[in-house]
């Protein structure tokens, strides 16, 4: 997999290490501006691991000086190689990603290597992170040296107001379908042991058409679905230079929770398993200092809820049961300072869409699309419900509508084995 | 008198033995036709038939969506109903070739323009079925995007869509058939241009302050909304 | 997105549901009357659907048809009514894309007598090798001790060959000349044809007749030691060049004597167990479970790698040979009341007619076929209902036109109806009209959606085709109950074998402090305790509980 001159002007390899004991993966494509400071910033975090640590370029062919830049700023201070992967071709009919085209494929090329190289613990980070601190290789691979941990999914601090997609439904079903309390599953970064990388690589994930949008879920789900030991990292605040335009929410909420239905398809035999959760151990500790909170309108949330209740009712009934219509009749038309979202009807609600997800009662973008001002409707109520809340108060928050998918759970796992509902 | 009689007979009698005589060959070439065409039209559809089973062509027609295609006529799959479609377009052709073996001016005429009809009428039909399951699957993708750009008609926008599309797919039919097209074209010219203008005069005219609060709250809402609040 | 196709697990048949079909009476392609394989492609989504995991293809090589293609005639080809070698390929393809695995059939044990073998055989002179590939004799009066297996068409084991001028031995019809298995050419061409299929990827054989493949004088000629050190030929061949193919054994013997078929793991994967089928049917008649408790007890172990087949109906008729006179009176009088219906030493009826239709003791059945250690096994038509025509001879009443729709010829072919290879059920309760494919897709309360469910239920869980077994004994011997283990997974089975609804008590000490989980509705009910379990049981109702442990 590592090679040794992509072209003429590409410095060699550094010192290629054979039985590297760490292995950091740098996945870029075409980031001169950014991976600089990255590259600079990990070979500092390896600084105890530098005799038997390893940097991956894997990189998508870049066309700029990329490679030139990372090692320039590694300048010696340990081993680096390149990993090229393939791009994702060009679909013009694909909805847009905002992330690195071919993600998988560049997870991949990185396991890959750390597998030929023997690695004890592997790291993984994006060359656009811009907030990416040296202590962040420590947090990711010591759980894994010290602790024995083979998954370790990076825990960011945000804004309570952020990463509702995470909040309202991929935390709590993540965790109420493998039984851990991973906070952020679907998050960009991650450390894995040398036990975890063969399990990663044998799943059958990763040439799948939703790969590049899914894989960093899928992989917090083999690990969980595996059984392997799985902590956190509190890693700070994540900020990234954005490859392409950001899509739009729609297209993006159905990326995200699209890869979470299609997981559970593929996990049906585990997850109905699983009963409770499991909190996961977090290693380091957030940065002090609060953070500007990012203008938020619920009232015009609230209103696309309302658009969406008026002009998708009948799409909804398809997927959701009467009594929730009616439910859902109810909040459309309550005056916004009365706007609750029941935890128990979001969390059916979820699982509703979830189950005709997999019955396929209608294109699945289409069902993807009819959630997202469901969602908003649940982001504006959360908005509203916890204006002026510290994060102590938020965390219970979210704990609560946990329970409640945990709660919830036994309807979606009878309705998976007897859908007869949805056989219309 | 019964000389003349007799005469008159005889040549009455000649002229239709002489008139079947000439017919009789163009008979014969009828039957002759007709038969070869049955011939013909079976083996095509059994030709068609394992063609189509060499190629997958139902599980394709599955994804393709065109399943349906089947349940339209009597034929149990897609291949069928192409196999059988085939199979009648060769059987109709060996009518109309057997008809200008008649050799008769009219039905020759008639038969070629039936001749060149044929795949108008299939065409047409394809167009239907196309745009009554494209109508379909639009107009619920426009009404799920629209909500979602927060666009307030989105119903309505989401119906325009759906008639449009039928509009459009039976004009295509309509245009295949060639019947009255100039017509059709005219009437939706007349109508297309009538909403388009009289939209344009309520703009411009009566409702110009409703329609311009109007845009303004389409257009602004997605903008606030647009706060660069990271979701995922 | 398919993330789990076929894996490389060697232990797939453990996990495996079978969906028995022949070709001839699944779906007409062509028109002419016979179903073939370009239908059956055609049909494999509705088979993939079902959630079956194997496809098992009763015999479809050339064959004069005179025992419904078990009399072959060419190993290496494809009867030529139901397609050719390359649409098998086909098949084989499209079956594997959906993550379906094929089994087809090898009838070891004897060839047609039209199979180029033979009439070679028969031509040759008396001492040589290519007569030697048949068994001979100059009497008929060799092997008196064994059985005759169709009674009500045979009188001898051995037929008279003018040409060859000498007895040939038949352990079934006349027209079937067993191959002799003395002879090591015999083998080295049987082993060729099984590369020859496994080229093409079926994924396993189902060995027809096994007990019979080596005669010895002063024997029965069933199970000799002689025969087994064939099949461990075979296996070790198998083993040697394809890694993950099945050998299943039709052997119609007690299990004690099917339990030497599996060898030390050494012969064949999986067997039949065929004393457990008539006795599900005898419990539920007589409605008590004594009859299944006991045929499961003596019931051999059977090396860790090894499984027993389980089905409800087959193709063949309803075997009473394994059971005792008494169960076997009492089940010509309770199932077989029509005379017609009763065929060699069985009853030739489907599962419905069976029932009397009734959707719920079917269902009951169902669930304990996919609920007992071993590999269900599905009979085609049974997941609709289909019933059986009594008045077409031999077996041919249970291997009619499956029903798709209610259309003419049922939808399986678009031939004139007296051009079909069998007319189809056209009775007002079983016709196609009652019962078909296409009615029961849409109803979503039907038997066909409720199959679907249960198969999809029992492969979520291991346990079912991997665990052991152990029985309750409840005071109220109406009611079956069963706990199936497998590492920490543990199931609780209850059924109710009578009409009414019943009450039993549960002696479920060894679990006190556990919630069972009702699977189906995942319906939580209260924790055991050190006190007698008790449950209410619907009539032929059943119960399958997920047992939770509390921590």
């Amino acid at each position: 997999m590592a090679s040794t001159g992509l072209s003429s002007s590409t410095p060699p390899d550094v010192a290629p290490a054979k039985g590297a004991a760490v292995v950091v993966g740098i996945a870029s494509h075409d980031d001169e501006a950014t991976i600089g400071t990255v590259a600079r910033h990990v070979s500092e975090g390896l600084y105890p691991h530098r005799s038997a640590g390893c940097i991956v370029i894997a990189d998508g062919g870049s066309t700029d000086r990329t490679l030139q830049r990372a090692y320039e700023a590694v300048a010696g201070a340990c081993a680096v190689v390149t990993a090229p992967y393939e791009r994702s071709a060009f679909e013009p009919l694909r909805s847009p990603y905002h992330g690195l085209p071919g993600r998988a494929a560049a997870i991949r090329a990185v396991l890959r290597t750390a597998r030929d190289r023997d690695a004890k613990a592997c790291a993984f980070v994006d060359a656009r992170v811009t907030s990416l601190a040296p202590e962040w290789l420590p947090r990711l691979i010591e759980p894994v040296f010290d602790h024995g941990y083979d998954y370790v999914s990076p825990y960011y601090v945000r804004h309570p107001h952020e990463g509702a997609i995470t909040k309202s439904i991929i935390y709590p079903m993540f965790r109420a379908l493998y039984g851990l309390r991973i906070r952020q599953p679907a998050a960009g970064e991650f450390g894995c042991s040398t036990r975890l990388i063969p399990h990663l690589l044998d799943q059958g994930f990763w040439d799948g058409e939703e790969a590049e949008t899914g894989i960093d879920l899928w992989l917090a789900s083999a690990a969980a679905a595996g059984g392997f030991r799985v902590c956190e990292a509190v890693l700070g605040c994540r900020t990234h230079a954005s490859r392409a335009e950001t899509p739009d929410l729609s297209t993006t909420f159905a990326q995200v929770v699209g890869a979470l239905f299609a997981d559970l398809e593929a996990r049906a035999e585990t997850w109905q398993r699983v009963r409770g959760s499991m909190a996961v151990p977090a290693f380091g500790l957030p940065p002090a200092g609060g953070m500007s909170p990012p203008p938020v309108d619920a009232e015009s949330m609230l209103d696309a809820f309302r658009l969406g209740f008026r002009a998708l009712r009948d799409v909804w009934a398809w997927i959701v049961l009467p009594r929730v219509i009616l439910e859902l009749k109810r909040l459309a038309e309550a005056p916004a300072e009365q706007f609750r979202l029941d935890d128990d009807l979001w969390a059916q609600i979820v699982y509703d869409f979830a189950l005709a997800y997999r019955a396929r009662s209608m294109p699945r973008e289409h069902l993807l699309g009819a959630l997202t001002p469901l969602y908003l409707g649940w982001l504006a109520a959360f908005v509203m419900g916890t204006s002026g809340w510290n994060q102590k108060d938020i965390d219970d928050r979210v704990e609560q509508l946990c329970v409640a998918f945990e709660t919830k759970k036994p309807y979606l796992i009878s309705g998976w084995r007897w859908p007869e509902r949805f056989r219309a | 008198m019964l000389v003349q009689v007799q005469r008159i007979m005889s040549q009455a009698t000649s002229r239709i033995v002489e008139s079947v005589a000439a017919f009789v060959p163009g008979i014969l070439a009828l039957v002759a036709v007709l038969a070869g065409s049955v011939i013909l039209a079976v083996v095509a559809r059994l030709v068609t038939m394992r063609a189509l089973g060499g190629v997958e062509f139902d599980r394709r027609a599955q994804q393709w969506g065109l399943g349906k295609l089947g349940e339209w006529s009597a034929a149990k799959s897609a291949s069928a109903f192409v196999a059988r479609t085939i199979q009648w377009t060769v059987l109709v052709g060996g009518l109309l070739v057997a008809m200008t073996a008649l050799d008769a001016a009219m039905p020759s005429r008639f038969a070629l323009s039936v001749f060149e009809y044929v795949p108008h009428v299939l065409a047409a039909l394809l167009v239907l079925a196309v745009g009554t399951a494209l109508a379909q699957f639009v107009a619920r993708a426009v009404l799920i995007g629209a909500v979602n750009m927060q666009i307030q008609s989105a119903r309505t926008l989401s119906l325009l869509v759906r008639w449009l599309v039928l509009i459009v797919a039976v004009s295509m039919a309509v245009e295949q058939l060639q019947i009255g097209r100039q017509i059709l074209v005219l009437a939706f010219g007349i109508l297309f241009g009538g909403v388009v203008l009289a939209t344009s005069l309520a703009v411009g005219l009566g409702a110009k302050d409703v329609v311009g609060r109007a845009i303004e709250r389409q257009l602004q809402r997605p903008r606030q909304e647009r706060d660069h609040l990271d979701h995922v | 997105m398919t993330w789990h196709s076929l894996a490389d697990e060697p232990l797939w048949y453990k996990d495996a549901v079978i969906y028995e079909l022949p070709i001839k009476s699944f779906f007409d392609s062509n028109g002419d009357g016979i179903g073939d394989l370009p239908g059956l492609i055609e049909k494999l989504d509705y088979v993939h659907s079902l959630g079956v995991t194997c496809l098992w293809l009763l015999p479809f090589f050339p064959s004069p048809l005179r025992d419904d293609g078990y009399d072959i005639a060419d190993y290496r080809a494809v009867h030529p009514s139901y397609g050719s070698v390359d649409d098998f390929q086909k098949l084989v393809n499209a079956a594997h894309e959906r993550g379906l695995r094929v089994l087809i059939e090898l009838v070891l044990n004897h060839t047609s007598d039209q199979h180029a073998w033979f009439q070679r055989a028969q031509r040759a002179p008396a001492t040589s090798p290519d007569r030697d590939f048949y068994v001979w004799s100059d009497s008929d009066q060799k092997y008196p001790d064994a059985r005759i297996a169709f009674v009500d068409t045979e009188s001898s084991n051995w037929a008279w060959d003018p040409l060859a001028q000498a007895y040939y031995w038949h352990r079934f019809f006349h027209h079937q000349p067993d191959l002799n298995y003395d002879n090591p050419a015999v083998i080295q061409e049987m082993l060729g044809v099984m590369d020859f299929w496994l080229e093409m990827g079926v994924d396993g054989f189902r060995l027809d007749a096994v007990p019979y493949l080596v005669e010895r004088e002063g024997t029965t000629c069933e199970n000799l030691p002689e025969t087994h050190a064939v099949l461990k030929a075979i296996r070790r061949h198998i083993d040697r060049r394809w890694p993950n193919r099945l050998l299943l054994a039709e052997a119609n013997q007690p299990p004690e004597e099917v339990r030497a078929y599996f060898g030390e793991a050494d012969e064949c994967h999986m067997a039949y167990h065929f004393p457990v089928m008539p006795r599900l049917f005898l419990a539920l008649h007589l409605e008590e479970r004594d009859p299944i408790v006991e045929a499961i007890a003596n019931t051999p172990a059977i090396p860790d790698t090894c499984q027993w087949a389980l089905f409800l109906r087959n193709h063949d008729e309803l075997t009473l040979e394994m059971v005792s006179d008494y169960e076997r009176d009492y089940m010509y009088l309770a199932f077989g009341a029509l005379p017609q219906a009763r065929l060699n030493v069985g009853i030739r009826r489907r599962l419905a007619p069976l029932m009397n239709n009734s959707r719920r003791r079917i269902e009951l059945l169902m669930s304990v076929l996919l609920s007992f250690p071993g590999t269900p096994i599905i009979y085609y038509g049974d997941e609709i209902g289909m019933g059986d025509d009594l008045q077409l001879g031999d077996r041919n009443g249970i291997r009619t036109p499956m029903h798709w729709t209610g259309d003419r010829n049922a939808g399986f072919s678009r031939a004139e109806p007296s051009q079909l290879y069998s007319p189809v059920i056209t009775d007002p309760v079983f016709g196609c009209q009652a019962v078909n494919v296409e009615a029961e897709e849409r109803e979503p309360a039907s038997l066909l959606h409720w199959m679907r469910n249960m198969i999809r239920l029992r492969r979520l869980f291991k346990v079912f085709g991997r665990g052991g077994i152990e029985f309750l004994n409840p005071a109220n011997r109406k009611i079956l109950a069963y706990v199936r283990r497998h590492q920490a997974d543990v199931v609780l089975c209850v059924a109710n074998l009578s009409r009414s609804v019943q009450p039993v008590e549960l002696d479920l000490t060894a679990f006190a402090g556990w919630v069972p989980v009702e699977m189906l509705g995942y319906t939580e009910f209260p924790p055991i305790t050190r006190a007698p379990y008790f449950l209410a049981v619907g009539p032929y109702g059943f119960y399958w509980f997920e047992l939770q442990h509390p921590a």
